[in-house]
This record gives structure tokens, C-alpha cells and sequence, in this order.
């Protein structure tokens, strides 16, 4: 290992402080559990690093009137057993319940998972699913953008971990008619990546199957996280029934251009997403599998 | 005595209706003796462990299949602080060694020939400079072209990886017995077929690990992480050219092996640096370079054609087998010619032929695996087999039962087949399975579909050919002056329970508590000479010299208590660690009477010798020889589901029955059948290894898909056992390692075809190959 | 070389708790957990399977949670509460924790290797179900990050489960 100081700051003003001292030699550590296997076969190139985990606001899980705040360093077992998360995010915590394993889960954070930007991250793909947003601390002061805008490539995020800290991701708190769910096909029932992935988000006109609005985030079909738009489109104001349904699995498999891999090759996938959607918006039809706020009252 | 021989042709012993045999330590579930260590953390492991200046060893290995070494400069690696020595080819002897061909050098000074291969090795006082030394090792290395497919690799045209080794062909095996062409041209039913088995890796938790250091009077101590501690002291004397009786072989706790912890490259580089060092030198491969230099199954791909009556009776097989050998030979050869007959004294066949050839490419060399070639075909056969019997409408069951081998039989290649519950086994996975009443249930109406399958399976127990001076072990049980017995043995438990399954078969014999029996870690200053853990010979061949060796003790102690109590030996009968005197109402204990035996011979501790040579023999040039002195058989049947649009296989339920000849641990043979049918049903739905150009593109767990937890069946795994005693085995045990997995991938190729009515002919099945067959369908 | 002047300079002190005893340690910044434990403490029943954490050989518990010692930095357990095997039984020699004696009993043990990290998975599971029923499906998802090469998980499940229900007075 190359760093020589490993700190653990425990507010994020002291955590930025120390980024900008060390002037790009520093970066941030959330959970680690990327990081520390990337860098036994690429050491990273820093003096130092800068564990957030101590910060205490960046753990919290919380709602106010309008939005949820995931907090950056919030584990994926701290989504997995949230209550609030379990009522008003399905997605996320089905999403986070696949990731890796439970000793994974309980140190990898959900602000890693999306700055490290791998095309089919479980959390990153449920977040794109709710349209979150991701705040983000420097130097120069708090932003924050679409957590889909922060996708460059494979493993490339524009957030810059020596420069920026990500500090919590937002949603829109699910109004009535909104349901969630994920689903993904991988090669075994634990400790696997995802040959695909699939985060769905959708609003139904209320009593009927019509679909107000839909978001279909899935992965790794592109080289970010991607969102299905044709598909979404296709599907917009249309009465969701066993055709549509159909049509839209085959619109996905279409619109998708993954690339081959030993997870699994191009046509294959192309293939699975369209029945992981199909199979996903049915059980949305049926009410199971998704949950919505109003179901619960 | 409580050993009764029995002929293959008597009654076996657990069949219902004949008399059940009394045994007061055998048949139960007896909680392995060395769990306790292993449950609190204290047992070590060859990673474990620290030696008093210890140096840290690490090996250069190369990034491309196949290159000539033209410049190995370790000038700048030479001064980093810390570094004590560094090995290439040219400061090592070039002499040539080999298991079974002489193709190993120690490092080679004039090509690598696979991605992976040795070029040089570092022991450092720290692994930071070890791995920084290795770092600064400037290779001019001068890429040749490579070949990675067996079959390619034969091709006129390929570059040859050993010049003299012509068409890349390591060894050839052929063998023809009877007539197999006028067979087939006489069979009603003739059935062709290609499968393939593809490379996967053993996995073992504990990586190929070795600390080797030097001692008095010039001597070399070696902790191996190994299966086969005497004879790698052989093999590695050969390597470092000193005599055996230098070399010290300890084997402490092993985390499995499963067919991998053979001799090994990092172990003779351990013991050349701790020699020129004087040193200790610790060498413990990390995960990803043991995937890349370990030694994974041997791959092949397997052309069969069988010949059989429109009843179902089998009249002849003809196979032609190509195997990857990988860049050196460690077992391939033996591993090809197993797949080409061994499965030949599983049904009665009369004319069967069997070419294989094991061949060199630029890739991993490959070595034993659990099923060492049986399992292969196995796979080959019993899918063509269901294949056969869908085709022609015969039953899957009842074709196996009608072509099994029995009792008595000797197979086509003299092999003797003293005990053999098959038929039995057929029949209880049957009743256990409600196989015949899962066949009819109608096809389901949901995308997910169920399916049931059938595969059998034989094995030995102990195999002639494989270490050509002999076959055989030999053991020592000591009873201490304490009533404590400890059995020395020099076969080695790589964690299956062998260890336990000795105690209990000491015990047994001489009529003592297990609880004061105890098998002695193996140290060849010490232990007498075991083959190892291989060809599931364990518990037949080391069981059967432990219990000659408590045979041995007992008639010591018999005679000893008959001197010190003044009484004939017949009046004598020692159970449970009691001894009776007929004439006398209350026994006493052992640990009494020894102690009073022991102060009248000046406080020694009695010792049984025992050794057992199997009447078994070299088969002859026409692989004519009876190779094991007994073999085990078994039956599984296999439920899946699968997810007809997502491809996906899952396992449901499976029931595994087994002859094992006599249970010795119930819960130890459960231990390995379950052990035995996870791994594979690993191997047959998922695990491969991935290579791309040579190299390999998974070399980590994330990547390479072992089961977890979660991908157990969603029921269970139900295993019985039947005894049919067999006249070799200790009380008539035969072995259960390899057999609990050699059926696994064809029960499950089976029951996939069931379910869908895909037919996956290369391993492993998975749901491109499933969807792929469903689309065509 | 510059190797040994940087390892002094990247020094520092950590304090936590491990199998209840104090420690007031000087680390390496860039030291692993899992060799803080086994190098330094002398700690080797947590073992090292891949180092990636990818099979679970290395789990401990930390703070109340089963994570593996091979991916966190050493200096994260400043403060913290950490459970290794050699700490299982409360400190009491020849004692075992009920879920150790099960594991002997039940056979769910052969080689051992993934036996700790495997014992530690259960424990956290188990701590965090406190009065709960366990299912089976839940203890294999419990124990999916410990490969066991070995077993075929079977008798694992069984000890576990077999304790589980001990514990909440099933028989």
C-alpha cells in the first residue's frame, strides 16, 4: 500500500479542509470495498486518505416534506433494513439487498458504489430508476446535479474524490400511483455481479392500468448507467396490459447495446433485459414486488 | 476377531433380510477429532505458520503464453534492501524431472510456456521487498506464437512447445479389447456422440502454500500444504538432487486440495532458496496466482459411440478422447487414460477401444481433480446414455441396472469386482426420489419447468498404475502407557475426515473409546510411508493397514494381559475400552492394565505394525490387471428447475446413494457426498475457466462462480449409504471421495434435458446454452 | 531505500477492543486489518482465503457487523469493538460458544479453513436476530459471502439452524 496518513475526519468541513491541504494528493475512502481491491492490482497514487465513515450526517437515512436523503456513507445494509427506505425507495432496497454479500453490504457505501461508476451498480441503477439527485461538497462550495449526469464511462465519474465529496443522495418522495422495483440475473445467488440489472420506476394513473410516467434504468448495457428511453416512451400514457408489456420487452432488448463479456455475451443480454422488464412491469401490474406509499396507508 | 472376510458373492450385510454386524464405534456420527482446533481457530495451516527468521518468497511469473527468455537482469531487484537471494534459470541446475515425464526444470533459462510459468523467485525478509524486488526483474522476453486448443495443438502446423515432442502430444493410451468394429456393425441401436468437459479449478480455501527450512546434519525440513506427503519427498529429493532421507516432510492442518496439492513448482523453489540461503522461506501463493499456476482439470473433449441391442443390452463402445495437458505434465496422462477406461468395469461391456491423447498447449498445466478422468466420462457416458434410452424409448433406470456390474464380475479389464450394491443403489435413489411418479407428472404451465435425471457411477479405491513401485500403506497404532492409542499413519487428511475415520477403525479393532484414540499429524521423520490422498484410496488401503496394525497391537496386549493377570488369552475380550476376564465379574480399563503392562517392560508403550499390499497388479501391455482392491459405486438423481426464459438452472432436490462397502463415519461420508455434489453441480452450472489467448480472464471468486450458500438446492441433499462389506477394505469399507462426484454433472445434464428438452453437451450448462437449445428446438 | 523512512513516517496510533481486551497499538497507515490481526496480534484463525473479499475466509465481526478483515484498512478499527474467533467463547479456555459446539456436533466442519469466518458470519446473523425465528433461507443468505469449499454448506445450515432453534426453546 502506498498511502502515509490515514484520516477519519469527523465533519465534512474537516474532511474538505484536508482535501484541499493536500492539493490532489489525497482521496476520499467511503466504504472501501472497491477501492481496497482496486488498488492491490493498480495502486492508487495518493499520500493520503480521507475515510468518511466518522462523519456522522453522512450516514443518516432521513426524509423532510418534499425529498429522501440517503447519506453518502449510508451502507447497503443500512438500506436494506431502513423502514422508511423499505416504504418509500423499494427500489433501493432491493437493489442493495444483491449487492455482493453481507459482509459487502455492511461496509459498502452507497456514495461508492456510484462514484465508482461501473455500468451496472445495483444502487446507481436504482437511483437512476427514482431520478436522484447526488450533493456534492468541495472547496468551492455544495452542488448538486442528476446522480445520472455524474456517469462518464466505465469506472469514470466526474465527481473527482480528491477534489469532491459526495454527501448524500435526494428523491422525490412517492407520491400516489408511484411503485419501484429491481431485478437482475446474475450467474449465481450471491457474491455475483449482475449480468443485467434493471431499476424501474413507475406512475399509474390511479384505478387503472394506465402509465402516467415511467423511468427504466438498467445496466450494464451501455458504458454508464443507462436509461431506457425509447422504451419509456413507448410506454407513456399507454393502458399497461399483457401486449404492451410484451412490446416493450422486445423494445428494450432492441434499444440496449451491451457488449460481450464472460459474464455473459451481446445478444444475451440484450435478450434477458427484455425479460427481467417484462417480467418486472408485470409484477407491477400485479401489485407485487413494488410498493408504493399509498398501498401502505 | 471382529473382521470377517467376506466374499463378493455372499450376502452383503445391509440388504434388509441378512444379519447386521455389531460395531461399537463404527457406523455413527462421529463429530471429526480434530474439529475442536479447527472450531477455536488454533489449528495451523502451512500459512500459519512462523519459523524463527523466516524469509518471504514470491515468484516472477510470465505475462505470455509462450516466449523465449532472451534476458533475465535482476541487478536492480538485487539491491533492494531486504533481498537475500534470487533465482532465475540460469542459477539453477537444468536438469529435468517430472511426476510422470520428465518435462520440470526448476526455473527454465530458455522459454516460459505459459502465462504463469516460473521465470524467477525472490526470498526477501519482508513481502514488501520480495513483491518490490520482484517489481525492479527486467525480462526480455521474445514472444513465440502459442497454441491453446488441444485439438488445434495436433495440427501439422502448430509451434511445438517441446521440440521433440512431435504434434504437441504429450502421451498416447489406446486400448482395444474384443472386437468393437463387428460389434458395432452387429448393434441394433448404434449411438454417436461428441462431448466436452471444460477447465475448472479445485478451489481449494487454502492456496498451494510451503515453508521450507534448513536444519541439522544438512537436512531440510519442508511444511507442505499437500496430499501426498512421502511421496513428494521422493519427488522433490529427485528435484533438488539430495537423497530422500534429507528431506523432512510435516504436513499440518491442510485447507483441501481436492486433487491439486500435488508436487508443486513453488514448493522445489521454496526449499533451492531456503538451501542457498540457509534460511527458512515462506512461499504461500495469493489467490490469483494459485487460479493462474494451479493445476486445474484436465479439459477434453470426448467422441463416443456406443453399440447396443434394441433391448438395451450395451455390446460395445468406442472412444477417442483429446485432453489438455497445459504446458507441463503433472497427472494428465493418468487422468486421460482413466477417462479412456476405468468406466469399462461400471457396465459389462465386451468390446470396447479407447484412444486418448493428452496433448501440450500453451496453457495452465492441468492435473488431478476429484473424479481424476472418471469424472469426465462420466459425464460423456451417462449423458449418452439418457440420450440413447430417450431416443428408443428404454428405461433410464432399467438400462443401468441390466448392463451394471455385480458382485463377482470381472470387467473386461480384469478388473475384480468383489462388492457391488449397484443395483441396490439403482433402486433405493429410486424409491427415495419417487422417480418413477415425478416421471409422470405433466409438464408445468409456468415458464419455470421441473425435471428429474439419473446418472450412476463407479470408482476405485486405491489405483496399481498411478506410483509404479506399488500400491499399499503401512501404519503404526501405540497405545501409551496413559490407555491412549495414536495412529501414525503417512496417509494424509487434506480435511476429509481420514484422520477420524483411523481413529475409529483403531479403536474398533482393539476395542477401545474413539475418545482415546487419536491419528498423529504426518511428519516423514516419524509417520510410516503413505501414498496420499488420492484415488479414493483413504480409508481402504491407510484404513485397512490401521486396523492391521491394531490387529497387530491387540494380539500384543492380549498377550501381555494373559502374562501379567495369569489367564489364557481366550478368557480375555477387550470392548469399549473395558477388558473382561471371563472368570471375573467386573472389568477393568485399559488405561489400567497397560499402565501395569508397561512398568514390566520398562515402561514402554506397546506397538502394532501393520501394512497392507493389495493383491492388485500393473495392468499388462494390453491394460489387462486388476488396479484396485476394491471399488465403490453409486447412484444420483438429480431435480433442477429451469427458467425457460432466462435459461437459468437451479437444483431442486438430489439423492445420493452410495456402496461404500461398510459406513466407518456416517457423518463424515454425508460430509463428502454433500461436499462431493455441490462441487459438481458448481462445475456443471457455471464454474469455467475463462481463457482468452492464454490467459486467463477470472482468476479471482468474484469472477470464477463457486456455489454459495444460496445456490444449494432449494430442498436438500438426501445421501444414504449401502454396506456391501467388501473382503479388502478395513471391516469391508470402500472409499467415497471421488464417487460422490464423478455422476454429479451428467445427473444434472439429465435432468435439465428432462425439464426442457435441452440436450448441453459441453460443460457447464448455462442459460445461453439452454436459451440456444430451447430457440432451436 | 526509501521504503522503511516512509513506513515510520506513516505510522499511527489506534486504540480499540478485540475479543474484550484493550489494545493501544502504533499501525501502518496503509495495514490491512486482516494482517494487524494475524501478523501483529498473532490472531491466525482469521484466515486469508483471496484477499479481495470474495470469500469470506477472513470474516470478523466489527462494531456488531460481519465484515471481512482483508478489505478494511487497519486503521478503521481506532474505537472500535471487534470480534475474532479466538474470541467466540467469551475468553474461557476449553469453552466453546454454543454455535462452535453445534458445528463440531453437526459435522459442519472438514477442512476448516472457512470454519472461523464462517462461525462469525452466524454469529452476526444471529446477534441481529435476536428473538426472531430464522429461517433456513435466511441463514443461507447470512453465510452467502463464506465460501466453503468443503461441505456443500448442507451441514452448515443444519448447525446453524439446529442452534437457532435451540436458542429461542424449538425443539
Amino acid at each position: 500500500m502506498t498511502w502515509e496518513n490515514y484520516y477519519m475526519p469527523l465533519t465534512t468541513g474537516e474532511a474538505i479542509e484536508l482535501l484541499v491541504e493536500k492539493q490532489g494528493k489525497a482521496r476520499i475512502i467511503a466504504g472501501g470495498t472497491d477501492l481496497m481491491v482496486q488498488h492491490r492490482s493498480d495502486p492508487l497514487n495518493v499520500r493520503a486518505l480521507i475515510d468518511i465513515g466518522r462523519i456522522p450526517g453522512l450516514k443518516e437515512i432521513r426524509e423532510d416534506s418534499r425529498r429522501i436523503y440517503i447519506g453518502a456513507s449510508v451502507t447497503h445494509s443500512q438500506i436494506v433494513n431502513s423502514a422508511l427506505l423499505k416504504k418509500k425507495g423499494r427500489v433501493l432496497v432491493e437493489a442493495a439487498r444483491t449487492v455482493g454479500a453481507p459482509q459487502i453490504r455492511n461496509v459498502g457505501t452507497v456514495g461508492g458504489n456510484v462514484v465508482n461508476a461501473q455500468p451496472a451498480a445495483d444502487t446507481a441503477i436504482a437511483l437512476t430508476a427514482l431520478d436522484a439527485r447526488i450533493h456534492i461538497l468541495s472547496g468551492d462550495g455544495e452542488f448538486e446535479k442528476p446522480v445520472i449526469d455524474t456517469f462518464l464511462g466505465p469506472g469514470k465519474s466526474c465527481i473527482d474524490p480528491s477534489k469532491e465529496l459526495v454527501t448524500a443522495f435526494s428523491y422525490s418522495i412517492p407520491g400516489p400511483g408511484e411503485r419501484s422495483c429491481f431485478a437482475r440475473l446474475a450467474r449465481r445467488e450471491s457474491l455475483a455481479l449482475p449480468i443485467v440489472n434493471l431499476g424501474l420506476w413507475l406512475c399509474l394513473e390511479e384505478d387503472d392500468h394506465i402509465l402516467k410516467d415511467i423511468r427504466i434504468a438498467v445496466g450494464p448495457m451501455s458504458t454508464v448507467p443507462f436509461r431506457a428511453r425509447e422504451t419509456e416512451a413507448l410506454l407513456k400514457g399507454v393502458l399497461l396490459d399483457k401486449a404492451v408489456i410484451e412490446k416493450a420487452g422486445r423494445s428494450i432488448s432492441d434499444e440496449v447495446t451491451p457488449r460481450d463479456s464472460f459474464r455473459g455475451s451481446a445478444d444475451f443480454k440484450k435478450q434477458m433485459i427484455g425479460v427481467i422488464l417484462k417480467r418486472s412491469l408485470e409484477s407491477a401490474l400485479e401489485g407485487k414486488g413494488v410498493d408504493s406509499d399509498e398501498r401502505e396507508q | 476377531m471382529l473382521f470377517i472376510p467376506m466374499l463378493g458373492k455372499e450376502k452383503a450385510l445391509n440388504k434388509g433380510k441378512g444379519e447386521k454386524m455389531k460395531f461399537s464405534n463404527l457406523g455413527k456420527e462421529t463429530p471429526i477429532l480434530d474439529g475442536l482446533e479447527k472450531v477455536t481457530g488454533r489449528a495451523r495451516y502451512v500459512p500459519d505458520l512462523k519459523v524463527e527468521g523466516m524469509l518471504h518468497g514470491r515468484i516472477l511469473r510470465s505475462p505470455y503464453p509462450h516466449a523465449r527468455l532472451k534476458k533475465v537482469d535482476i541487478s536492480k531487484a538485487e539491491r533492494i534492501s531486504g533481498v537475500r537471494d534470487i533465482i532465475t534459470g540460469k542459477k539453477v541446475s537444468q536438469h529435468k524431472f517430472g511426476p510422470m515425464v520428465p518435462d520440470w526444470v526448476i526455473l527454465p533459462d530458455d522459454k516460459v510456456r505459459f502465462h504463469g510459468d516460473e521465470v524467477a523467485a525472490v526470498a526477501a525478509t519482508s513481502e514488501e521487498s520480495a513483491a518490490e524486488a520482484l517489481s525492479l526483474i527486467e525480462v526480455e522476453y521474445e514472444v513465440l506464437p502459442a497454441v491453446f486448443d488441444p485439438e488445434l495443438a495436433m495440427a501439422e502446423e502448430a509451434p511445438l512447445l517441446y521440440e521433440e515432442k512431435e504434434n504437441n502430444i504429450a502421451t498416447t493410451f489406446y486400448v482395444h479389447k474384443g472386437d468393437v468394429d463387428k460389434a458395432l456393425a452387429g448393434s441394433e441401436i448404434v449411438f454417436e456422440e461428441t462431448y466436452q468437459t471444460n477447465q475448472v479449478y479445485q478451489a481449494y480455501m487454502e492456496t498451494m502454500a510451503a515453508v521450507a527450512a534448513p536444519g541439522d546434519y544438512e537436512r531440510l525440513t519442508m511444511w507442505l500444504s499437500t496430499q501426498i506427503p512421502s511421496m513428494s519427498r521422493l519427488r522433490y529429493a529427485e528435484a533438488l538432487e539430495i537423497c530422500a532421507e534429507d528431506l523432512r516432510i510435516i504436513k499440518p492442518h491442510v485447507g483441501g486440495g481436492f486433487g491439486a496439492k500435488f508436487e508443486y513448482k513453488a514448493h522445489i523453489l521454496a526449499a533451492v532458496l531456503a538451501r542457498r540461503t540457509g534460511s527458512p522461506v515462506r512461499m504461500v501463493n495469493n489467490r490469483e496466482e494459485d487460479f493462474r499456476a494451479g493445476n486445474p482439470r484436465v479439459p477434453m473433449k470426448i467422441w463416443i459411440k456406443l453399440g447396443l441391442a434394441k433391448d438395451g443390452t450395451l455390446l460395445a463402445k468406442d472412444t477417442r478422447i483429446i485432453a489438455g495437458n497445459g504446458a507441463r505434465t503433472v497427472y494428465a496422462p493418468a487422468i486421460t487414460s482413466t477417462a479412456c477406461y476405468r468406466i469399462d468395469s461400471l457396465y459389462k461391456f465386451k468390446n470396447v477401444r479407447s484412444t486418448g491423447y493428452t496433448v501440450y498447449t500453451n496453457t495452465i498445466p492441468t492435473s488431478c481433480f476429484r473424479g481424476f478422468g472418471n469424472a469426465q466420462m462420466h459425464f460423456a457416458m451417462e449423458s449418452a446414455l439418457d440420450t440413447i434410452c430417450h431416443q428408443y424409448n428404454l428405461d433410464p433406470i432399467k438400462i443401468r441396472q441390466q448392463n451394471g456390474v455385480t458382485p463377482g464380475f470381472t470387467s473386461i479389464h480384469g478388473w475384480e469386482i468383489k462388492s457391488c450394491a449397484l443395483k441396490e443403489c439403482l433402486d433405493k435413489a429410486v424409491e427415495e426420489s419417487n422417480w418413477y411418479d415425478k416421471k409422470k407428472e405433466p409438464a408445468e404451465k409456468s415458464p419455470v419447468k421441473k425435471g428429474i435425471g439419473v446418472a450412476i457411477c463407479n470408482h476405485v479405491s486405491g489405483n496399481r498404475p498411478f506410483f509404479k513401485p506399488f500400491d499399499g500403506s503401512s501404519a503404526l497404532v501405540r497405545l501409551t502407557p496413559e490407555g491412549k492409542a495414536i495412529v501414525f499413519t503417512g496417509e494424509a487428511d487434506i480435511g476429509q475426515g481420514m484422520n477420524t475415520a483411523f481413529a475409529l477403525i483403531a479403536a474398533e479393532a482393539v476395542g477401545l473409546d474413539v475418545k482415546n484414540v487419536r491419528t498423529a499429524a504426518v511428519d516423514t521423520d516419524i509417520s510410516p510411508f503413505g501414498l496420499g490422498s488420492f484415488a479414493t484410496r483413504g480409508t481402504t488401503i491407510g484404513g485397512r493397514a490401521v486396523y492391521e496394525a491394531a490387529v497387530n497391537l491387540k494380539k500384543q496386549l492380549l498377550e501381555h494381559l494373559a502374562r501379567v493377570y495369569e489367564k489364557k488369552i481366550e478368557q480375555i475380550t477387550i470392548n469399549e475400552g473395558q477388558i473382561y476376564f471371563d472368570d471375573q465379574e467386573d472389568p477393568i480399563t485399559v488405561a489400567k492394565a497397560i499402565q501395569t503392562i508397561s512398568y514390566t517392560l520398562g515402561g514402554t508403550s506397546l506397538v502394532g505394525h501393520g501394512v497392507f499390499v493389495p493383491e492388485t497388479v500393473l495392468p499388462d501391455e494390453n491394460k489387462y490387471g486388476n488396479v484396485s482392491p476394491a471399488y465403490p459405486f453409486g447412484c444420483h438423481i438429480a431435480e433442477v428447475e429451469v427458467d425457460t426464459e432466462t435459461g437459468r438452472a437451479r437444483l431442486l432436490n438430489y439423492w445420493a446413494v452410495h456402496d461404500v462397502g461398510r459406513v466407518i463415519n456416517k457423518q463424515t461420508l454425508e460430509g463428502q457426498v454433500e461436499g462431493g455434489v455441490m462441487m459438481g453441480a458448481g462445475w456443471a452450472l457455471g464454474e469455467d475457466m475463462v481463457v482468452k489467448e492464454g490467459k486467463l480472464l477470472n482468476p479471482n471468486f468474484h469472477d470464477y462462480c463457486l456455489p454459495t450458500a444460496m445456490d444449494t438446492p432449494r430442498g436438500r441433499i438426501y445421501s444414504y449409504f449401502l454396506e456391501s462389506g467388501d473382503p479388502n477394505g478395513p471391516f469391508g469399507a470402500k472409499g467415497i471421495g471421488e464417487p460422490s462426484l464423478n455422476p454429479v454433472p451428467a445427473a444434472i445434464a439429465n435432468a435439465v434435458f428432462d425439464a426442457v428438452g435441452v440436450r448441453v453437451k459441453n460443460l457447464p450448462i448455462t442459460p445461453e446454452k439452454i436459451l440456444e437449445g430451447l430457440a432451436s428446438a | 531505500m526509501s521504503g522503511s523512512n516512509n513506513a515510520q513516517a506513516g505510522q499511527m496510533a489506534i486504540s480499540f477492543k478485540l475479543n474484550a481486551k484493550e489494545y493501544n497499538l502504533t499501525i501502518s497507515a496503509n495495514e490491512r486489518l486482516l494482517d494487524l490481526i494475524r501478523n501483529r496480534l498473532g490472531l491466525i484463525g482469521t484466515k486469508e482465503g483471496c484477499g479481495g473479499g470474495e470469500c469470506g475466509a477472513c470474516t470478523i465481526i466489527m462494531n456488531g457487523q460481519a465484515v471481512n478483515s482483508c478489505i478494511i484498512p487497519a486503521a478503521r478499527a481506532d474505537g472500535a469493538e471487534i470480534l475474532t474467533v479466538e474470541g467466540l467463547s467469551g475468553g474461557m479456555e476449553n469453552e466453546l460458544h454454543p454455535l462452535q459446539k453445534t458445528f463440531l456436533e453437526k459435522g459442519a466442519i472438514q477442512c476448516g479453513y472457512c470454519t472461523p469466518g464462517m462461525l462469525l458470519s452466524a454469529k452476526a446473523l444471529l446477534d441481529q436476530n435476536e428473538g426472531k425465528e430464522i429461517s433456513r433461507e435466511l441463514i443461507k443468505e447470512g453465510i452467502s459471502g463464506n465460501i466453503c469449499r468443503c461441505t456443500g454448506y448442507q451441514k452448515i445450515v443444519d448447525a446453524i439452524y439446529t442452534y437457532a432453534r435451540e436458542r429461542k426453546g424449538i425443539e
